[in-house]
């Protein structure tokens, strides 16, 4: 902690804001990209995005700095919070009654409930993708031929089956992929060395949105992530300097103006996910 | 009037502090704060007993000797006012009301509600003025300076670092007042020589004292007596980034 009060405590706060705005722009990224599930295309507009935002090489780059970004951010809040509250060893008897700017009293603790959200996001998908958790899967029509011929031939009526599409109010009847696959089936239709199958995000994100636990856990802590972001935008301009007599309304409209529209994305995505499919 | 007041006593820096009730009666609504203070310590005087150690001076709200955390506010619930200039007309007969000193780890108590404030005076010792060598009186029109940079200039002085910011911040941060004399001198065009030394050694004896980091809640600007504004924080914030280059 003493290593750490050596960097100028500004230093650290510009550190923590630059970062947070890095991450309020991804939010607006992967808000967008959420929003192709609703299209009624049985999940091709979205799958085309997630395929591109995890194969591209830019993306992949990009991929780690929104680890690091994540990572310097929690880890400079968790310091600078403790050096708070180190700062006032012995407590008020009366909670402090002073006006404070929306949702600024929290952001430790709703940081907390997005941290949780954070881990939850990773299980459910970010970890099928490592290959550490179970989810589902696709598979194209061109990459079949790198399935396990005998495994094929075996489970031929399974295999055509995948490929069929159940829903026919799709755009596309004749799906090109075979989705929502167990990872059972997959091994067992394409053979254990099959390789050519990626996570099917849609399908897994369909299932949870229509489980009514999860939909309101996921509905709640959008909600601590919005109250986060009401702060978070004008905190992170006023601590690079940027605010101003002139700027300081605009910043702080416009700083509410994005919390409501990422809460609002997103919720409208796993919201009209649990009504529509 | 009457109150109930519950008191932070606290015999020395290290002894173990406790609040402790007493009742007052037949206060007038015209009388100050600290006046009503002086009512109880003569009664407790006349009894024999330990006065309530609290800070003042001026009493005319300029000097910013006077403290006091008064149910959840530096200053009590008026705004813009010094404790000197708070009156009991502001509180509800019968209110009880909870005095504490402020509290922070670079304000330690020294008795009841008297808090060590040396550290304000440490941040101003670090940077905190112009080293110009003193000669004549210089024509006040010598150098011009914008009207709208001294309007703001002279805001940010008004600042008389009682240190309510400290006492109102959830992270006891000190980051108003040394925004309030660093915005001051940058906004003046003999401040400006030294601005990026200055902002530097100022943020580092500040963080050196164990004062909290701002989060920009605006804690301190609502209690603050002299009314100055956060966006000196900001301006703060300016001369830092710039002072890096």
């Amino acid at each position: 902690m003493s290593h750490f009060r050596k960097i100028a405590s500004v230093t650290q706060k510009i550190t923590l804001a630059i970062v947070g705005i890095f991450l309020m722009l991804f939010l607006l990224v992967h808000g967008g990209i959420n929003l192709c599930m609703l299209r009624a295309d049985g999940g091709e507009w979205f799958r085309a995005a997630a395929h591109f935002m995890g194969t591209n090489y830019l993306v992949k780059i990009f991929e780690v700095v929104l680890f690091a970004a994540f990572l310097v951010h929690i880890l400079l809040a968790v310091i600078l919070q403790a050096q708070n509250w180190m700062a006032r060893p012995v407590r008020y008897k009366v909670p402090s009654k002073s006006h404070t700017a929306a949702g600024s009293k929290f952001m430790i603790y709703t940081g907390i409930l997005v941290l949780i959200f954070l881990g939850l996001h990773l299980v459910n998908f970010y970890f099928v993708k490592l290959g550490w958790v179970e989810g589902k899967y696709m598979v194209e029509t061109a990459d079949v031929q790198y399935a396990d011929p005998d495994c094929l031939q075996q489970n031929q009526e399974k295999l055509l089956q995948l490929f069929q599409n159940p829903d026919a109010s799709a755009l596309n009847p004749v799906k090109p992929v075979a989705d929502n696959i167990s990872k059972a089936d997959l091994l067992q239709v394409f053979g254990s060395g099959f390789t050519h199958y990626e996570p099917d995000f849609y399908n897994m994100a369909k299932e949870l949105f229509n489980n009514s636990a999860y939909l309101v856990i996921y509905l709640v802590l959008i909600l601590a992530l919005g109250i986060h972001l009401t702060h978070a935008f004008p905190s992170a301009f006023h601590t690079l300097g940027l605010n101003g007599p002139r700027a300081d309304k605009p910043v702080k409209a416009a700083g509410a103006l994005y919390a409501v529209v990422i809460v609002l994305m997103f919720w409208g995505v796993a919201i009209g996910m649990n009504i529509l499919y | 009037m009457d109150f109930t007041l519950k008191i932070w006593r606290q015999s020395g820096p290290k002894a173990k502090g406790r609040f402790q009730t007493y009742t007052i009666g037949n206060i007038s609504p015209d009388c100050s704060f600290l006046e009503m203070l002086d009512i109880l310590n003569e009664s407790l005087v006349a009894k024999g007993e330990e006065p309530v150690c609290f800070d003042h001076d001026c009493r005319e709200g300029i000097c910013g000797m006077c403290s006091l955390y008064i149910n959840g506010h530096p200053h009590g619930p008026d705004s813009q006012v010094t404790t000197c200039q708070l009156h009991m007309r502001k509180f509800k007969d019968g209110d009880t009301i909870y005095i504490e000193p402020w509290r922070s780890a670079a304000f330690p108590v020294i008795k009841d509600l008297v808090v060590d404030r040396q550290a304000f005076d440490k941040i101003i010792q670090a940077g905190g003025f112009i080293s110009a060598t003193t000669g004549g009186v210089p024509d006040g029109n010598a150098i011009p300076i914008r009207k709208h940079d001294a309007d703001v200039a002279m805001d940010a002085a008004a600042c008389i670092g009682c240190g309510a910011c400290v006492a109102a911040c959830k992270n006891a941060s000190a980051m108003l007042f040394v925004s309030a004399k660093v915005s001051h001198l940058a906004h003046l065009p003999q401040g400006k020589i030294e601005a990026a030394e200055r902002v530097k050694r100022m943020i580092a004896k500040m963080d050196e004292l164990g004062f909290g980091n701002c989060t920009n809640t605006g804690a301190c600007e609502a209690e603050c007596p002299k009314g100055i504004k956060i966006l000196h924080i900001a301006k703060l914030n300016r001369e830092f980034i710039k002072a890096a280059f």
